[in-house]
């Protein structure tokens, strides 16, 4: 997870630097890969099938809208179809102005999933849409993702009628247009494909907005099952053309992609640097806006809190009795190093230095939030080890044992454990994930400065920075730190606040330039 | 001199114009039913257009038994049949229309309220500039 999570932190930074150029080059990267593959499928107009010209689309595409690059797919389709069949180019007009008029200008921004649905279908990865829609976008993309099915279902139709040769005659023209229409009508494979997918988006959607931990990943699996499912049961009263067997690869695979995906979706979504020019009475500014980045590389391990009392009733630590007493601290951490890790010296004199540590605290993702759940972590019972210092009693109750990483970060509890945080590191890559998250490394770590003190039993804590990377292994050092119910409240509220921050931007380059312009901003 | 929390109050406010406040300034330009009531003319524009079309498509479709049927068809019965398709069909378009326009010009009022705001702060900014000189 950590070699994952440094990959997305490189993508971050590569995408903050190169955001500008980057962009456009994918564009038109998709643009090429998309009119050549609608030149392999239906070329029939050999000026508009070679290789300059498709560049020079493609070119034009990584400047323009998506949607301009689905209206200049349609004209090319339109194109070819009028090269072999005239008549039927004009049914396909009209069918295209048809879909325009009442279903694609419902959902404009969704352009990509018209055009995308019909070049990803060949390759088997068609089903990736309706997750893609369903995680990012609203219901009204049923929509898109209808037209997008219509569209591919409608084009192979269309390329087996443009082989029919067709004399001019009108009962011949009819009967061509008769072909093509009961074509489409008759194909209740893809009036399936529609329903289902309608289907995957609403599940996608709805599941990934509820507030529950791994609400994205529940999503895209609930998802993907309902695809299976539902193309499963319409295979029994209507044999798939493509074949079970490469369907549900096609689903598996796509769910996998979507996962993929959502790693680093939100990161890149959040990271996009902003460039504008305004003025005022004294200066031209252009500006180019950074996110704050929220991620530090420090790997901290943490860390056992553990209280007597709760092992007492729970037999197992960071479990939750109601009549805690108020003056609880948070008791024992081990604070652990990596085994070769230099960075932990300057990651404890910056702990000391302030008493919170904000790495892990920020992030997008609403299907993280989770306050007022335990631990995202897993509990361990067992005896702390290598506590010192206070009394016996307060030894150890268990232990929050490796905290696994999922790229989120861990979530408030409301309720102190008292057991023991074990291994719950954040490597400070926390970001993207939890509403309200916080890292038990970074609390620990705020601790660590008081190490030699003992601590009692308490009511509040913050959950193990939990699923930010565990590093359970490579353990030296033991700290005893202790925080009070206030201390804790306060980071909360820190918490809250600078979540709110999120999308405050850090201008870093800014050229002036004197002008003698009044500017928007300027005084009047 | 430049001062730093001026520029980044700047920042929002310009990036802001130049990418989603586009769409949400020309909305706020509007009362909010005569938005409404544009984006619902322009429906009904496109769903005739597209109905027309259809309906033509669908003439061609039954060439034939319509030819054949043409004196003693009850055009009355038919007429009725095409009108109350279309009136359905702008129905559910236009409720369609009016639900998706609320919702956006909502989530628009909130993001221009957010600009106001700042707006207020640059102007606050000014006024101070202008009691120190």
């Amino acid at each position: 997870m950590n070699q994952l999570l440094e990959i997305k932190e490189k993508m971050i930074h590569v995408y903050q630097k190169a955001g500008i150029i980057l962009i456009p080059v994918l564009k038109f990267l998709m643009g090429f890969l998309v009119f050549t593959m609608l030149n392999a499928y239906m070329g029939y107009d050999s000026r508009f099938t070679t290789t300059e010209i498709t560049l020079l689309l493609a070119l034009f595409c990584a400047f323009v809208p998506v949607s301009v690059m689905v209206l200049l797919l349609a004209i090319l389709t339109l194109i070819h179809v009028y090269c072999v069949a005239k008549i039927l180019a004009i049914i396909v007009a009209l069918i295209f102005l048809v879909l325009y008029l009442m279903f694609a200008r419902l959902s404009p921004k969704q352009g990509y999933a018209i055009m995308a649905i019909p070049m990803l279908f060949p390759i088997n990865m068609g089903y990736l849409i309706p997750l893609l829609l369903g995680m990012t976008a609203s219901p009204l993309s049923i929509v898109s993702a209808c037209c997008g099915v219509f569209v591919y279902y409608f084009l192979i139709i269309v390329r087996e009628t443009a082989q029919i040769s067709v004399n001019n005659s009108v009962e011949d023209i009819l009967a061509l247009y008769r072909y093509v229409i009961d074509g489409i009508l008759g194909n209740k494979e893809m009036f399936l494909t529609m329903v289902i997918f309608s289907l995957v988006i609403l599940v996608t959607y709805f599941i990934r907005r509820m507030k529950y931990d791994h609400a994205f990943g529940i999503a895209i699996t609930s998802g993907t099952m309902v695809m299976i499912l539902g193309f499963l049961f319409g295979n029994i009263k209507i044999a798939l053309e493509s074949g079970v067997v490469n369907m549900l690869v096609g689903c598996i695979l796509s769910s996998l992609l979507m996962v993929i995906i959502q790693f680093i979706r939100l990161t890149l979504d959040y990271t996009a640097v902003e460039r504008t020019q305004f003025e005022d009475d004294d200066y031209y500014y252009y500006v180019k806006a950074v996110p704050k980045i929220r991620v530090t590389a420090q790997e901290k391990n943490v860390v056992t809190i553990s209280s007597a009392r709760e092992e007492k009733d729970t037999g197992r630590a960071g479990a939750f009795r109601e009549n805690e007493p108020d003056d609880l601290q948070l008791e024992a951490f081990e604070l652990e190093e990596t085994v070769g890790n230099k960075k932990l010296a300057a990651s404890i004199e910056k702990i000391q230095k302030s008493t919170y540590v904000k790495n892990g605290v920020n992030s997008m993702d609403a299907g993280g939030g989770a306050t007022g759940r335990t631990l995202a972590g897993k509990y361990k019972s067992g005896p702390s080890s290598g506590r010192t210092g206070d009394s016996p009693e307060r030894s150890a109750a268990g232990k929050y044992g490796g905290t696994s990483s999922s790229g989120r970060t861990g979530d408030l509890t409301e309720r102190i454990s008292t057991g023991k945080y074990r291994d719950a590191s954040s490597t400070g890559r926390t970001g993207l994930a939890t509403g309200r998250t916080t890292s038990a490394a970074g609390r620990a770590a705020a601790s660590a400065e008081n190490y030699t003190r003992a601590a009692g039993a308490g009511k509040r804590t913050v959950n193990a920075a939990g699923k930010t990377a565990a590093n359970t292994e490579n353990t030296r050092k033991t700290y005893w730190g202790t925080s009070d119910r206030r201390r804790v409240d306060e980071e909360l509220k820190n918490l809250t606040s600078f979540t709110d921050d999120i999308n405050d931007f850090n201008p870093i380059e800014i050229e002036k330039r004197h002008t003698s312009y009044t500017g928007r901003y300027g005084k009047k | 001199m430049l001062d730093e929390d001026k520029i980044r109050l700047m920042t929002r406010l310009s990036v802001y114009e130049e990418k989603t406040g586009k769409e949400d300034l020309k909305m706020n330009g509007y009362y909010h039913a005569d938005y409404v009531a544009l984006k619902v003319r322009k429906t009904v524009i496109s769903v005739t257009i597209a109905y027309i079309i259809i309906l033509i498509m669908v003439g061609f479709y039954y060439a034939e038994e319509l030819l054949a049927q043409l004196v003693g068809m009850d055009y009355k019965a038919l007429g009725m049949k095409i009108l109350t398709v279309y009136l359905i069909i702008l129905a559910i378009y236009i409720v369609v229309v009016v639900f998706a326009t609320h919702m956006q010009s909502r989530a628009a009022r909130k993001r221009v309220g957010v600009y106001h705001k700042n707006l207020r702060h640059l102007k606050r900014y000014y006024k101070r500039m202008e009691e120190d000189e």
